[in-house]
């Protein structure tokens, strides 16, 4: 049984800086952020607040200034070479990439794709396996031979997503969404309902990483609110989109586009905004 | 019901025995404005680029269309005549505004060029009229934009840059095709404000094509739902997200209660 | 490969080098006489039944000698362009993962390497290793080794920042497999297509180093060499350099029209290629 109490991914106090020399900046200044068995967390932040680097450090794709990056209870953050390998092998942080065209080898039958953890990892029944993982995603098992040209884009959006339970043991996973190539509601929805479906009893915690906060906010059970490098407001998603309290993210809620008629009017955004310039001023 | 600006009526849109739209009906009065609504592959880009002439190469409309903008048939327009229709009298703005500037050239010049060009404008009048057109775009800063290249810009400055130009020459109609779809939600909320804005101020007519129906409801009056190349509803905004008809309308609407965050503000 | 097939001007080309593959391997079986042998009795002779392409200054059968020369040319020009593979690939491909440092010397040195000229480079290297075709080829691969080097970088660059590379490096998969997984596929046709060019360069370059007597030893016969003799002996025998300057100008014209064969069936859409 998972303990409850201790986070699957816990990050405390991160600080990253990217780039060299005199163009180095911080873009992280210090980000608590955690995730649990069985939970969903979605990580709200638009361009430039810093998500993508959080979800790469998460991975350890970047270094770390300050502060630690801890999978169930291991920290990770300084992992490199072949103990950040095994630790990759090991499966315990699973990726989901929005863009299934840019996160599927174009010269490589899906198949081939889903089953590269596996492979890596040398694993046996490596076809049966990839079979399993397309059915589980609602994919015909003979796709496995097909190119990522050869299928229609929701069937690619599967495939990519295909490949993490493919992997038997996974707790946490992080999806990225990518904005210059935002796929259309209904396939996102339908994307987050199997993602919402592989929580996999309570062992998975997932973090949805997205710019939109009205595209994942039913399938998230908490979300944190990422704004120029901080967490300026995290808890249940309920309490954040109904009482928020930052005025980002009320700009933020007050912005989504709705069908019941419920934004912000210009007015009421413009003071937010007003508000946030005299947040940075001081 | 207001003087018709654009009539489409019948518009086919077919590439060699394919039809990639069937029988589109459509009108957008003096000053009003029309969403359409669909994913991609819907033809509610084609549609667009039928009514300014641009398809892709191997695309063509149908015998019985007719497109009928201010009384001229767009249809039976000769090569030689789209220039004064296409930027002067409809202007258009896409998806990806990076795409449609050159590089290597300052916006301001960019936009400058096409008043003195177009609009028969001197230099200095023409830098002028830049300064206000950004002004009135709501780009901070107009002179320093007018200066600045498009690589130094954001998403949503980029966009307003662009917004400008396609204004410029003050005309009836502006089509815009996913034009907010590439930017974050607090920034797409500016630009859909300017382009209401824009109605109100100049009584431009609006075309506004998105995937996202509450987006297209936020701005515009009248609403077409388009899938696989037909028009499955239309009505008023309040309509449509109210009291779908179509089962596929309702989809849409159910998705955003569902996920979307108005499914916390109805239990709130 | 098989697309290969269909393209005309590619099929011509192949015809034209499996020929002179086929005169390489089978030549010296198939000369009528030796081609070292020399006959002071028949100097500079036309073509006769004995010699069917005429003698040469020594009285050596010139058909003879076309035959063994083809096999010591091509070899010569497919050292080079094997040299140049692996002295430019191996980096170019590590360029793109060893970080700055190395890339930053590497690009140096191929930078280097371009500015050389090739003649006196070659003439530099053998008189360092010795005067022999198989140092006068290593220094032309050297040379030509920057243009492996830059074919594969630019094919190589754009895959190691893609999303699936980087998929693969999060499912823990050491370099070599990414490498031979996602990136070696994408490098290899452009790299194809430039072997087959440069194999015609460096049959150019093999030629004008025999005609110029560098990495040749006097007796052993090739193109160029016979060229070069043929041409001291013009006015006796008008004809005689027709026959090797067409043997040149038809392998290398055919390695080019490979290339260019190659270079349009990979530009041509393939199934892995996305639909809109």
């Amino acid at each position: 049984m998972p303990d409850r109490t201790s986070p699957l991914l816990k990050v405390r106090d991160l600080a990253v800086s990217l780039g060299r020399g005199r163009a180095r900046r911080e873009i992280l200044h210090g980000v608590d952020l955690t995730v649990r068995a069985g939970e969903i967390v979605g990580l709200i932040g638009e361009t430039g607040s810093g998500k993508t680097t959080l979800a790469r450090t998460v991975l350890g794709l970047n270094r770390v200034d300050r502060g630690t990056v801890r999978v169930e209870s291991r920290p990770v953050h300084g992992l490199r070479g072949g103990a950040l390998r095994a630790f990759r092998r090991a499966g315990a942080v699973q990726y989901v990439f929005q863009d299934p065209l840019q996160s599927l080898d174009p010269d490589l039958p899906l198949g081939r794709s889903v089953g590269e953890a596996l492979e890596v990892r040398r694993e046996p029944g490596i076809a049966e396996r990839v079979a399993d993982a397309l059915r589980l995603v609602g994919l015909d098992p003979d796709l496995a031979g097909r190119l990522p040209g050869e299928v229609s884009g929701g069937q690619r959006q599967r495939a990519a997503i295909a490949r993490r339970p493919v992997v038997r043991r996974a707790p946490a996973a992080a999806v990225r969404a990518n904005r210059s190539a935002r796929s259309t509601r209904r396939t996102r929805t339908s994307v987050l309902e199997l993602l919402a479906r592989l929580r996999d009893g309570n062992r998975v915690g997932q973090l949805f990483i997205s710019h939109d906060l009205g595209s994942v906010a039913g399938v998230t059970d908490r979300v944190a609110v990422l704004y120029r490098g901080h967490v300026v407001e995290t808890g249940p998603t309920a309490q954040v989109v109904s009482a928020p309290t930052h005025p980002y993210t009320r700009l933020l809620i007050g912005s989504a586009p709705t069908v019941d008629g419920g934004g912000l009017g210009r007015a009421e955004r413009a003071a937010l905004r007003a508000e946030l310039v005299g947040k940075a001023a001081s | 019901m207001p003087e018709p600006l654009l009539e489409i009526e019948d518009l086919s849109v077919t590439a060699g025995d394919r039809t990639l739209v069937h029988a589109v009906d459509a009108t957008v009065a003096r000053g009003g404005s029309l969403g359409i609504v669909g994913e991609s592959g819907s033809g509610k880009s084609l549609t667009c680029r039928s009514v300014l002439g641009i398809l892709p190469p191997g695309l063509a409309t149908g015998p019985r269309t007719a497109i009928r903008f201010d009384g001229i048939d767009l249809t039976a327009l000769a090569p030689r005549d789209w220039p004064s229709i296409r930027g002067d009298r409809i202007g258009a703005v896409f998806q990806d505004p990076g795409s449609y500037l050159t590089p290597s050239m300052t916006v301001g010049r960019q936009l400058g060029e096409v008043l003195r060009v177009r609009g028969g404008l001197g230099r200095r009048e023409a830098r002028d009229r830049a300064v206000d057109l950004f002004a009135a775009t709501g780009l901070p800063e107009p002179a320093r934009v007018y200066g600045q290249y498009p690589f130094e810009l954001s998403g949503g400055m980029l966009q307003r840059a662009l917004i400008a130009i396609a204004i410029c020459r003050e005309p009836d109609l502006l089509i815009a095709d996913e034009a907010t779809t590439a930017l974050d939600v607090t920034v797409q909320a500016e630009v859909l404000d300017l382009l209401a804005d824009l109605r109100e101020r100049h009584g431009l007519a609006l075309v506004l094509v998105s995937h996202d129906l509450a987006v297209v409801a936020q701005v515009c009056d009248e609403v077409i739902v388009m899938r696989d190349g037909e028009v499955l509803e239309r009505g008023t905004a309040a309509e449509v997200l109210r009291a779908p008809r179509h089962a596929y309308t309702r989809s849409l609407v159910e998705a955003h209660a569902r996920y979307g965050i108005e499914r916390f503000r109805s239990h709130a | 490969m098989g697309a290969v097939l269909r393209h005309r001007l590619g099929v011509a080309s192949l015809v034209v080098l499996a020929a002179m593959v086929l005169l390489g391997v089978l030549g010296p079986l198939l000369a009528p006489q030796d081609p070292l042998v020399q006959d002071p009795s028949a100097l500079l002779q036309g073509p006769s039944a004995a010699h069917l392409l005429g003698t040469d200054n020594l009285g050596r059968d010139v058909f003879s000698r076309l035959l063994a020369g083809s096999r010591l040319s091509l070899l010569a020009a497919l050292e080079a362009v094997a040299v140049g593979l692996v002295l430019g690939t191996v980096p170019g491909l590590l360029s793109v993962y060893l970080g700055r440092v190395f890339e930053w010397v590497t690009l140096r040195v191929m930078d280097a390497f371009v500015t050389l000229p090739f003649l006196v480079f070659a003439v530099a290297m053998t008189a360092l290793l010795g005067n022999g075709l198989t140092q006068a080829m290593f220094a032309v691969g050297i040379l030509i080794s920057p243009v492996f080097y830059r074919v594969t970088r630019a094919a190589a660059f754009p895959v190691a920042g893609s999303q699936y590379v980087e998929a693969a490096r999060l499912t823990g998969a050491p370099a070599w497999f990414v490498l031979r997984r996602h990136v070696w596929p994408k490098v290899l046709p452009a790299v194809a297509v430039s072997a087959a060019g440069l194999l015609g360069s460096s049959l150019v370059i093999v030629s004008s180093l025999t005609f110029l007597g560098i990495g040749i030893q006097p007796p052993e016969p090739t193109w160029g060499g016979m060229l070069a003799t043929d041409l001291e002996y013009l006015y006796q025998r008008p004809t005689a350099p027709f026959v090797p300057a067409l043997l040149i100008i038809l392998t290398v014209g055919a390695c080019n029209g490979l290339a260019d064969a190659l270079r349009d069936v990979i530009g041509a859409p393939r199934g892995g290629r996305v639909r809109a």
